[in-house]
């Protein structure tokens, strides 16, 4: 059995009175893909910003590697090896994608030169390597969700967050974004992802967390939760009703 | 306020303490720099304008402290042994000018430094994800900003031979600092060296045609900072550096794409619009 890399106990996060993230409790075992999905609003986003240091939880505990990091703020995260990219996706429009990646392997590798080696090798892989002198924020929304992963990926992290890559792409990009992921997967780096195309959550995960609320209300083998009751009713619920 | 905490540290070592000059320099670049450090840490952390409100009251505090100090000759100010030699001062502040604008350079050009500024000052969000510490690339920036404002108000005290709480704490310094930064070019090398030209050659002109009309002075200086604001964000070099990139982009983008008619349009207004204002 391979080792937990991410251990998440009872995590709460509210906003005011709202309980957007509601005792969520799940393992992440090294090299694997969890899939995380819920209704629009689910909490979804608002969990990776708790794991990710964005946001403290307001109860509950984080461990990485063993280590307890809940409210560790997020540049400590990141290098220590948890890498995220952003639903919204936050280029940094007014530098060229090369210099995207380049500061993000600063972190690792120290010196410009150095972060500029290892960014050329991440571009190749993540296809992007001849728009590398182009401004960010003339990329394609494909290109920009792209680079995401390139600056997460760029890091050399051991577990990495994605949130929403492949929604809004077409299904040429769409694939091609996949089977990036599974590169990823394949190199051993843990996953956790959100995405709402279930097609893609039940091709790439290896287990699947749901959320509804905030609240937990599923977590096993895709097959399973896909057929589980409480899971249906809060997809269809409203439908059926 | 480095400016003052320089100066003052010049002029209080050689007066009191008998020190020569070139010995106090260097103090007066560290002193402003532990303050830097102080007044950064704390505010810089926070968002919005808590860092400059409290920047603008410690300057203000710092004054009064030089007012009703003894040591500071409270508000008589102090008065150094002149050294008649313009060009001595010529060339310390020629040193340190280029010397600022050298390190600068390596820093922000060269080394990962300056792709952690900018990548903070385009997401901090985002740069923070890729393990950059934004709280300490700004004060580390803050502390790299004051130490030559630090030096050069320690070469002013010797230079004019006199200083008060108002010329070494007062407002107008920073004020047409921040003009020259603005209207060059925020975020550039370049930008506020032009700035500084325009500002200065303003200043001269002003008091050799305008001194009847003091009060004028800050409200055209006002005046610039508000027009640059709103029409162009990026100062006189940025926008040059913008015109020049769009341009260049589009010659080399039409090689691969057809060529879009609106660019045309858009050069032919830039090219006109002076002409009818
Ligand atoms: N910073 C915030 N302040 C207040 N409320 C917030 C904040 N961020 C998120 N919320 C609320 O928390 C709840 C969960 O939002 P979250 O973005 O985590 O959902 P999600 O599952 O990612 O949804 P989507 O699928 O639309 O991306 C929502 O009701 C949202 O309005
Ligand atoms: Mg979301």
């Amino acid at each position: 059995m391979a080792e937990t890399i991410l251990k998440v106990q009872d995590v709460v996060k509210t906003f005011g009175g709202l309980h957007a993230v509601n005792r969520v409790t799940f393992d992440l075992a090294e090299g694997e893909v969890m899939g995380l999905i819920g209704p629009n609003g689910a909490g979804k986003t608002t969990l990776f910003n708790v794991i990710s240091g964005y946001y403290p939880p307001t109860q509950g505990r984080i461990h990485f590697k063993g280590q307890d990091v809940s409210g560790v703020p997020p540049y400590k995260l990141a290098a220590i090896g948890i890498g995220r990219t952003f639903q919204v996706v936050k280029p940094f429009p007014g530098l060229s994608v090369l210099e995207n990646v380049i500061i993000a392997g600063l972190c690792r590798y120290g010196t410009r030169r150095a972060s500029e080696k290892h960014a050329w090798k991440i571009l190749d892989f993540t296809g992007l390597a001849d728009q590398a002198d182009k401004s960010a924020a003339n990329l394609t929304l494909a290109g920009r969700k792209r680079l995401e992963i390139s600056k997460a990926l760029a890091l050399e992290p051991s577990l990495l967050l994605l949130d929403e890559v492949v929604a809004g792409l077409n299904p040429t990009e769409a694939d091609k974004t996949i089977e990036l992921i599974l590169k990823i997967k394949g190199f051993g780096i843990s996953i956790l992802i959100v995405e709402h195309i279930m097609r893609v959550i039940m091709n790439l995960s290896d287990r699947v967390v749901v959320l509804n609320f905030g609240q937990q209300i599923a977590l096993g083998k895709p097959a399973d939760v896909a057929r589980d009751p409480m899971v249906i009713q809060a997809y269809f619920g409203e439908d059926a009703a | 306020m480095f400016f003052g905490v320089g100066a003052y540290t010049t002029a209080i070592l050689m007066k009191l303490g008998g020190w020569a000059f070139i010995l106090t320099v260097p103090l007066g670049g560290l002193f402003a720099g532990i303050l830097a450090f102080f007044v950064g840490l704390p505010t810089l952390r926070l968002k919005g304008s808590y860092f400059a409100i409290g920047t603008w009251a410690l300057a203000l505090a710092l004054q009064q402290l030089a007012l009703i100090l003894d040591i500071t000759g409270g508000p008589d100010g102090m008065r150094l042994p002149p050294y008649l030699n313009p060009s001595y001062f010529y060339y310390w502040m020629l040193g340190v000018v280029g010397g600022t604008f050298a390190l600068y350079w390596i820093l922000l050009e060269w080394a990962p430094f300056g792709l952690k500024v900018r990548a903070i000052r385009e997401d901090q969000d985002g740069a923070m994800a890729l393990g950059i510490n934004p709280t300490r690339v700004k004060v580390q920036s803050f502390v790299l900003s004051a130490v030559p404002v630090g030096l050069l108000g320690s070469i002013y005290a010797y230079w004019i031979t006199f200083i008060d709480p108002l010329s070494a704490f007062g407002d107008i310094l920073t004020d047409q600092a921040v003009v020259m930064a603005v209207v060059g070019g925020l975020g550039t090398l370049i930008g506020p060296a032009i700035g500084a030209v325009i500002v200065f050659t303003f200043k001269t002109l002003f008091w050799a045609y305008l001194s009847d009309y003091q009060v004028l002075y800050l409200i055209i200086l006002g005046v610039a900072i508000a027009l640059t604001v709103l029409f162009l964000p990026n100062g006189l070099w940025g926008t040059f550096i913008n015109y020049r990139d769009s341009s260049r982009g589009m010659r080399t983008q039409s090689v691969s794409r057809p060529r879009i008619d609106a660019s045309e349009h858009s050069d032919e207004q830039e090219k006109g619009a002076p002409e009818h204002g």
